[in-house]
């Protein structure tokens, strides 16, 4: 086993990483696909040393002595570090956050995110995929796989993806999202308060089913029927061949559901970076 | 050209990394990967051209070892690094964050990705919501306009009721007055009139529910002019 303590702007590379865990209090992480030696790049620590140990594949960070009596640190230092790990796309990765923002990209195989504040940005990840936050926003574009999104008052939004299976819930945070509904796949979306503004293929296939107890509800599909009754509304039907599935649940938020042009370029080709 | 080199940047770059030890173009392109560590490959589009003009500046020079051009820095090279040396540590310094960099690219370029979603789904519901809105009320305009033709229509027929049964009940009202203060001549003619009414009343009723055609009705005229040149010739002519 290696085991680093770092307490200044390093750069650290290993022979191979088959798996990635960090755990981070306030700052930022970035993790990046690379074909190259998976490496970490600490910009600049704050606080107690970070802790970076490689064992058996497993590539680990943390700060020190986390554990021990994190509140009554919180309260007296300021801790945080900004860290940015380049990884095999294979390799699954798993963040553990309080306020400091991630960055995930061009990841494969399994992504898991939880983070209390701070904010989640995913572009070109594919795989399993879950995403927690509290108040933190998600915000992610060309996702491919199974997604989980979940928040309390974040807000979800997903620009551009081809999703076997999402399931979105949050209480008050605003859900938007543009996808590609295959054949068999499955979205789920559920919220209290928050607003939910969905748009899919014209020619998507699916049964659909939106309901809200409070939330207006509008679609830009004729063929489903609404249907209001007096505890809640909803608009249910059959798109195409129905081969998808679509539902929708709110207490208070309103619902939108909008079809795109199919042959309407999608809004992930916006400006990207040259890689 | 990525943002991880600023203007003139790659150039400096190029010359360090040829000072360090002749070099063939793609070795060259292996070295800018790795020092991005992986997340900036830089194109031979973007290489090759930039170590031509170098030599055309007399600054780099090459020559064919195996097949493959090896380019090596001149003096005049060596001169010019050596000019922009501060200019290289500052480079250095950026390129190891050069990582982050990109990882701030990425999140910038969703960020505005979602946000230009974000404000597409909002107009497009926007939009279709007036659309319903403006439907609604093109709906609710029609179905006012309709009843209010329905309660013109249905003002009109009562209007003309209520003179029929005016005149019917002034009719009745001058019989009633004239049988009861005329003459037997006067109670005659009404009771005339009260036939001739009943008689236009029957046949009309009986008319209702038969056919009628061109035929029928050139019969049924010939039958009430037979009625009425008799009625003239038979019963009316005895009284002068």
């Amino acid at each position: 086993m290696s085991r680093w303590t770092i307490e200044e702007p390093t750069t650290l590379d290993f022979d191979g990483v088959v798996a990635l865990r960090v755990t981070l209090i306030a700052g930022s992480v970035s993790v990046l696909a690379s074909d190259e030696r998976p490496s970490i790049t600490v910009g600049d620590v704050e606080g107690p040393p970070l802790v970076v140990t490689h064992e058996a594949g497993m590539l680990t960070v943390t700060h020190e002595k986390l554990w021990e009596g994190v509140l009554s640190w919180l309260r007296t230092h300021k801790v945080r570090a900004a860290i940015t790990v380049t990884v095999p796309h294979d390799c699954p990765v798993s963040l553990n956050l309080v306020s400091a923002d991630a960055v995930v990209t061009g990841m494969t195989t399994r992504t898991s995110i939880k983070s209390a504040s701070g904010d989640v940005t995913l572009d070109g990840v594919a795989g399993a995929i879950d995403a927690n936050t509290v108040s933190g926003a998600i915000e992610a574009q060309g996702l491919d796989g199974t997604v989980s999104f979940t928040s309390v008052s974040g807000d979800l939004s997903l620009a551009g993806a081809s999703i076997d299976r999402l399931g979105a819930r949050s209480v008050s945070g605003r859900i938007a999202a543009d996808l590609d509904l295959g054949a068999d796949s499955g979205i789920d979306v559920n919220t209290v308060s928050g607003e939910v503004a969905l748009r899919v293929p014209e020619s998507a296939g699916a049964q659909v089913s939106l309901s809200s107890a409070a939330g207006r509800i509008e679609t830009s599909f004729p063929e489903l029927a609404r249907q209001d009754r007096t505890i809640a509304q909803s608009v249910t039907g059959k798109l195409g061949d129905g081969g998808g599935r679509l539902t929708v649940n709110t207490v208070s938020g309103a619902i939108t559901l909008l079809g795109r042009d199919d042959d309407a370029s999608e809004i992930t080709t916006g400006p990207r970076m040259e890689k | 050209m990525s943002p991880v080199f600023g203007h003139g940047r790659l150039r400096l770059y190029l010359l360090k990394l040829l000072e360090e030890s002749p070099r063939h173009g793609y070795e060259v392109i292996r070295l800018l990967q790795d020092r991005f560590l992986g997340v900036y490959s830089p194109s031979p589009g973007t290489i090759y051209p930039r170590l031509a003009r170098l030599e055309s500046e007399g600054l780099v020079t090459h020559e064919v070892i195996k097949g493959k051009k090896v380019y090596s820095l001149t003096d005049k090279g060596r001169e010019e690094l050596e000019r922009r040396m501060d200019e290289l540590a500052d480079l250095e310094e950026e390129l190891s964050a050069s990582a982050q960099e990109f990882a701030r690219g990425v999140q910038e370029d969703v960020r505005q990705t979602v946000r230009s979603l974000r404000e597409e789904l909002t107009q497009a519901a926007r939009t279709m919501r007036d659309q319903g809105k403006s439907t609604s009320k093109e709906a609710w305009k029609e179905t006012t306009e309709r009843q209010k033709d329905e309660w013109k229509r249905q003002k009109e027929y009562w209007r003309e009721q209520k003179q029929a049964w005016k005149e019917e009940w002034r009719q009745n009202w001058d019989d009633a007055w004239k049988t009861a203060i005329g003459t037997r001549d006067d109670v005659a003619r009404l009771k005339l009139e009260r036939l001739l009414r009943k008689f236009v009343e029957d046949v009309r009723k009986s008319a209702k529910n038969a056919r009628l055609d061109d035929d029928d009705l050139a019969a049924a005229q010939a039958l009430l002019d037979e009625t009425r040149e008799r009625l003239k010739n038979e019963v009316f002519r005895k009284k002068p």
